[in-house]
């Protein structure tokens, strides 16, 4: 092949990766935004149900035993208004735990994990953006992989001690740190963000290291499918 | 015919232990390669004896030494126990091939016009109230031939599994060269960096004592029990890679007695409906063995040629030969050769399978106790330090 000829094919492999890179980012924010709408619109509806369940079954009560008087008057609305903030607190107040990130079935596990960070995301620096990108995007790719794995290979295991007991706690041993102080260098030597940026990043290289290792497998075995298929028609004098 | 040339299966020799000293300098690196990883080594020491000898930092540094290529050795390492499980798997795959060719020969003996003497020309020739029982014999083909027919596309099936370990045995030396190179290359490295510590402890020695006292203690001594591992991993790999191949060959060795069975059996087969012809007048149709006919030759490329001037030549000679059982005869002494060709293959290749095998594995045992060692000294110094030596693709 020319010069001219690779270098445009190396430019267009290139620029196909960037628009695939910035869609897979959209698509990531897309789908972000989703969530977060199915949760609202989740939360309003069940509200609804309640506000529709509670209202005439006072109204019901009323005709039944008898008029309930002021008590009734405020009760209702106080019912009403419970349940209400009850929902609310399930919707938005909950935060996906570390906890059930160990426990979470294997293939939810970067789904959760994303969940996760997107939650952590606006209590970290700017710095640690950058990682915690990073890290999703990895997170992204292994999903296919991971819906495959046997829960029991080292792999899956160090991914879940990774994601699960690792992170987190790089994360919360981050927080405990009063804010005054993660700027301040320790004993001459790098800050606590400094700390917590590079944990980010050694995180996300293992993330990438082991998605590459679920790969080889994929990798070996089309190599080799390749390879026999070679063997079996290629003539012999054309095998190298 | 292929009486004239004649199987010869040469099973490959077992392989021989490679000492860690030897194992290095198989793998060839090239001069610029060495002479980049050398000028790394010069600035290491540089900085290193620059640095005070009771700072963290030195500290730091020498242990750097403890794991200098670990993540070579893991990766070399992780592929010795896939290079065991290929000669093990080898062995099994070979009786499953075996016991298709031990039921060839059953079949075909059963067929084997020496085994009835209604054959014995002599009595037959001119004598028509036997040829009924040539017809009968005839007859056993037709129900034969399907049986015959699917144990050739087992063998074919068979030969394919083969040809797929071979295939991945490919795959796997080319993954296992490339870790050995960058196993070299460390051990290019720790060489180098044994000598150029020694040679600066000499030169600090009166000028800086305790500095030479600490450059020997603790970087000299980390780099040399690392050498260690380094070439014990490397003569594991060297043994395995040398392994790999001899399973190939004895695959090779392998698929080349099932064609060759295959090609005879046909053979005998297509003589019988010509000496058939020949002998009862009658067309002898083998519908099933003409149909694997064409699927054989085309499996069997390399021996299609063989098969065709054969069957040539067997056509001409049961035509015209007053004596066509006899060429039916050497038809199935030509399947006996070459099974008992395999048989004795078989044997010695399995003893040198498992020659190799009971050594490699010695060998891995002894090197994951290296690794085990090392892994431990990794994770007590913390994955996080850099690598001063990484080596990039």
């Amino acid at each position: 092949m020319g010069k001219p000829e690779r270098l445009f094919e190396l430019a267009t492999e290139l620029l196909r990766q960037r628009l695939n890179q910035g869609t897979q980012l959209a698509k990531r924010k897309r789908k972000r935004q989703r969530r977060i709408l199915k949760r609202v619109l989740k939360g309003g509806l069940i509200m609804m149900v309640i506000t529709f369940v509670i209202i005439p079954a006072m109204i019901a009560s009323g005709f039944l035993f008898g008029p309930n008087g002021t008590e009734g008057l405020i009760a209702a609305p106080a019912v009403l208004l419970t349940a209400w903030a009850i929902v609310l607190y399930w919707t938005f107040g909950r935060k996906p735990r570390p906890r059930a990130l160990v426990q979470g079935d294997l293939p939810q596990l970067p789904a959760y994990t994303e969940e996760w960070i997107d939650e952590e995301r606006l209590r970290l620096p700017a710095n640690a953006q950058a990682p915690l990108e990073s890290i999703s995007q990895q997170l992204e790719a292994l999903t296919p992989q991971l819906a495959a794995l046997d829960v029991q290979t080292p792999a899956a295991q160090e991914l879940r001690r990774l994601l699960g007991e690792e992170l987190p706690e790089l994360v919360r041993g981050y927080h405990k740190v009063p804010p005054a102080l993660t700027r301040q260098p320790l004993y001459g030597g790098p800050s606590p963000e400094q700390h917590l940026v590079e944990g980010l990043q050694n995180i996300g290289k293992q993330v990438a290291r082991v998605h590459e290792r679920l790969a080889a497998d994929d990798l070996h075995a089309l190599a080799t499918h390749k390879r026999y298929l070679e063997l079996k028609y290629k003539p012999e004098d054309e095998q190298e | 015919m292929a009486n004239d040339s004649e199987l010869v299966l040469t099973p490959p020799t077992p392989v021989a232990v490679v000492a860690p000293e030897k194992a290095s300098g198989l793998v060839p690196l090239d001069e610029g390669q060495k002479s980049k990883l050398t000028a790394r080594v010069e600035t290491f020491i540089g900085e290193l004896s620059a640095l005070d000898a009771n700072s963290p930092e030195f500290g730091r540094r020498a242990e750097q030494l403890m794991h200098l290529g670990h993540k070579e050795i893991a990766d070399a390492s992780g592929h010795s126990s896939r290079f065991l499980e290929r000669p093990v798997k080898a062995m099994a795959s070979e009786s499953s091939v075996g016991s298709d060719l031990a039921a060839l020969r059953r079949t075909v003996e059963d067929l084997d016009p020496g085994k009835r003497n209604l054959l014995v020309p002599k009595k037959l020739f001119g004598v028509l109230p036997f040829g009924d029982k040539v017809r009968d014999y005839f007859d056993g083909y037709k129900s034969a031939q399907s049986h015959i027919a699917s144990i050739l596309a087992r063998l074919a099936s068979g030969k394919d599994e083969l040809l797929k370990d071979n295939a991945a045995i490919d795959v796997e030396r080319q993954a296992l060269w490339a870790a050995m190179q960058r196993l070299e290359q460390m051990i290019h490295i720790s060489r180098a960096l044994d000598t150029g510590l020694e040679q600066k402890s000499l030169e600090l020695d009166t000028q800086d004592p305790a500095k030479a006292r600490a450059l020997r203690e603790s970087a000299l001594f980390a780099i040399r029990q690392r050498s260690q591992d380094l070439l014990t991993q490397m003569a594991v790999s060297v043994q395995g890679y040398l392994a790999l191949d001899l399973v190939k060959k004895n695959n090779i060795e392998l698929m080349k007695g099932v064609d060759r069975a295959s090609t005879t059996t046909v053979a005998a087969l297509r003589t019988a409906v010509t000496v058939a012809q020949a002998m009862t007048n009658q067309k002898l149709v083998l519908g099933q063995i003409t149909a694997l006919n064409t699927t054989t030759a085309n499996i069997i490329e390399s021996t299609s040629e063989l098969l065709k001037t054969q069957t040539g030549e067997i056509h001409k000679q049961a035509a015209s030969s007053t004596v066509p059982v006899e060429t039916l005869q050497r038809a199935f002494q030509n399947i006996y050769q070459t099974m008992d060709a395999i048989d004795t293959f078989k044997t010695a290749a399995l003893s040198s399978m498992k020659t190799t095998v009971s050594l490699l594995s010695d060998e891995v045992d002894k090197s994951k106790g290296y690794i085990a060692r090392a892994e431990g000294a990794a994770k007590a110094l913390g994955q996080g330090a850099s690598e001063p030596f990484k080596l990039t693709e």
